[in-house]
């Protein structure tokens, strides 16, 4: 049963009551909210996902809006992680995104499973792209990019990574955009769904996409690596892929890991393992069109 | 307690059998009580066989296994990185709390966090052993001057020191109580019955008797109590483990206890821990240890039996925050006589407010 089986309503009285346990990649999530933007963003941008049948649920959020005379100056929303606050309150126009970055947090805090890079991840015919990024690289934009042209979504945000068989585990979920990415994408691709816009949260204006249909369908689907790119935004340049000496890719990448000093010695094999199979680039690019089209090359190589 | 919600935990605990029995319902409550209890990877102590954990709720505990055995590593290098100092000293170093379970490999190291290393040394020597820690890497953080005379003053132990190289911070006592408390204890007694860490030079616990009394001393005087039941199980573990290898182990418990002024702190610890985990401690001890009852120990279990559950939304009633609350204040009662303990009351939320207004809002 996916979640868009529930009548808006029956969606609306889960969150408020006992929670809805939703298949989040290879997660059970249980979100609990009465705020108007979660619920409506979820319902939405989350239709796809599968309802858990198991009563289990690996994390326990509930979003809820400030109380008293907070509701009418500067209004907030606390994040809590099974009755526990990690955070501390953020606007309440932010509640969605909190809800995303929250959730970020409860993965990269509690899967040590996995060896869990921060970084967007894509797949072409059965091979894994990751591509890791310091924030402002433009990795979100140009994976939104792909997504819409045939990509499948893992993540825009980490990828987790089985350290026997290095194979990526996808955990597809709205991708966020920022400030100007939200007008590119708009004219990049304009059948894409939106979710809510949230103004005037400190990292500007935010917004998230619906990922493919397909994505969400084939999230229990893992695949192996073939390419680590690094990608770089830079305006009105030529685009550029270059390969990268392995060494300098490995630190890089490790400087990325959420988890390296948790997974010591493991962490260290996998991240050196997987920059030795894979093929490393260092890509810089004004064009998302340009950087589409060479991706495209890639995967049929 | 079986039926009820807050029992999920500790009747897993009581009776590890009924592991195999459990639906998704009973793990994802036990899971989440586990986590906030700060035990999560230690439930595998009592669960010796894994494969009747359900993989989804075992994740969640190889997850935090693995963040523990971290923690073993880095302990360990941590202390040899002290043992190069201790060689350079005529007084003992002993190594206390979490560090000295990982070294003397007691079951109740393995999937536990932790982060501070704890050692005390002599207290005539301590000055001494913080200026050699100094000139080898370690830092003490800026305090306020008040809060350095409170430790150097009043406390068992100094402020504590930052290893620059690793971010590891390290406490350094020479008492187990503060100067202050309201139980006197003479650390040179806990001195004369240290035992030397085989494998290095210099280097201490103490015995498993004083290990166990230091462990509880700390439970029952503290106000923290978050981690309120994994500090109980810890007990429980200990107990159980030196019951095993020594016969007379409780014998000389509570002789040890009588000697070190510590029997309060013995009745409460195997009061709880045998009504929360059931551990086997013979009839006769837990009459002798009647001695160190309260005046009212009915009012006291209203108390700890609240805040001993796991600290969870799940285990709440309506007077466990109150409850809580009232060990913190107590611990403070402990801790220092009212005219000493009014004035740094006092002071410290002055200084509070001060540095409130400093701070702007973002």
């Amino acid at each position: 049963m996916i979640l868009s089986d529930l009548s808006d309503d029956e969606i609306q009285q889960a969150l408020a009551g006992d929670g809805l346990n939703l298949e989040i990649g290879p997660f059970t999530t249980c979100v609990k909210s009465k705020i108007p933007a979660v619920i409506d963003n979820i319902r939405h941008l989350y239709r796809y996902n599968s309802l858990s049948n198991t009563n289990f649920a690996d994390f326990h959020i509930e979003l809820i809006a400030s109380t008293g005379l907070r509701r009418f100056y500067k209004p907030k929303v606390n994040f809590f992680f099974d009755g526990r606050l990690p955070f501390k309150p953020l606007p309440y126009a932010q509640s969605f995104a909190f809800f995303e970055w929250g959730l970020n947090w409860c993965v990269a805090n509690h899967a040590h499973q996995y060896a869990i890079v921060h970084a967007a991840v894509i797949e072409k015919n059965g091979f894994v792209a990751i591509m890791p990024g310091s924030p402002g690289a433009g990795k979100s934009t140009l994976c939104a990019a792909l997504v819409n042209r045939g990509w499948r979504l893992f993540s825009d945000e980490m990828a987790l990574i089985n350290p026997e068989t290095l194979h990526v585990i996808p955990i597809p979920r709205p991708i966020s955009l920022k400030n100007e990415s939200i007008n590119i994408i708009k004219s990049f691709a304009p059948d894409v769904e939106f979710g809510l816009l949230a103004e005037d949260t400190h990292k500007g204006a935010i917004t998230h996409i619906m990922p493919p249909k397909f994505s969400i369908e084939l999230a229990g689907t893992s695949a192996p690596v073939k390419w680590v790119i690094f990608p770089k935004y830079k305006s009105a340049v030529p685009l550029e892929l270059n390969e990268m000496k392995k060494a300098e890719a490995a630190m890089q990448f490790a400087e990325q890991g959420f988890n390296y000093n948790v997974l010591g010695e493991q962490g260290f094999d996998v991240m050196v393992s997987l920059i030795d199979q894979a093929s490393v680039y260092r890509l810089e690019y004004s064009s998302l069109d340009d950087a589409v089209a060479k991706f495209a090359e890639l995967s049929n190589e | 307690m079986r039926d009820t919600k807050f029992g999920a935990l500790i009747n897993l605990i009581r009776d590890p059998d009924m592991a195999a029995e459990l639906d998704m319902v009973q793990w994802d409550l036990i899971v989440r009580q586990a986590r906030s209890s700060r035990m999560l990877a230690g439930l595998l102590n009592y669960l010796s066989d894994r494969d009747v954990i359900p993989a989804k709720a075992r994740k969640h505990m190889e997850s935090v296994e693995k963040q523990a055995n971290r923690t073993i590593i880095s302990t360990k290098w941590e202390v040899s990185l002290v043992e190069k100092l201790a060689k350079q000293v005529d007084y003992p170093v002993v190594v206390l709390k979490g560090g000295a379970y990982v070294l003397r490999g007691y079951k109740c190291s393995r999937g536990r966090i932790f982060s501070d290393l704890d050692l005390l040394v002599p207290e005539k020597n301590i000055y001494d052993f913080e200026r050699l820690l100094k000139n080898n890497g370690w830092k003490g953080e800026k305090l306020h001057p008040y809060d350095q005379k409170y430790y150097r003053l009043w406390m068992h132990e100094l402020p504590p020191l930052t290893n620059t190289q690793t971010g590891a911070s390290l406490d350094l006592h020479h008492n187990i109580l503060p100067k202050t408390s309201h139980i006197k204890v003479d650390a040179n007694r806990f001195l004369e019955n240290i035992v030397p860490l085989k494998s290095y030079e210099n280097l201490y616990t103490f015995s498993p008797e004083d290990m166990v009394l230091h462990s509880l001393t700390h439970l029952f005087h503290e106000g923290e109590f978050e981690h309120g039941l994994r500090d109980l199980v810890d007990l429980d573990l200990m107990l159980r483990q030196f019951a095993r290898e020594d016969a007379d182990f409780f014998e000389r418990l509570e002789s040890r206890a009588i000697t070190l002024n510590l029997q309060q702190p013995l009745y409460y610890a195997l009061k709880y821990v045998t009504h929360f985990l059931l551990t086997p401690v013979p009839a006769e001890i837990l009459e002798r240890c009647e001695q160190g009852r309260p005046l009212f120990p009915g009012l006291m279990d209203f108390f700890f039996i609240r805040a001993l559950r796991p600290a969870h939304i799940s285990c709440d009633d309506k007077l466990t925050a109150f409850a809580r609350w009232g060990l913190y204040v107590r611990s403070h009662f402990l801790r220092m006589p009212l005219y000493l303990l009014i004035p740094h009351l006092l002071r410290k939320a002055y200084m509070a407010r001060m540095e409130k207004e400093q701070t702007v809002e973002v």
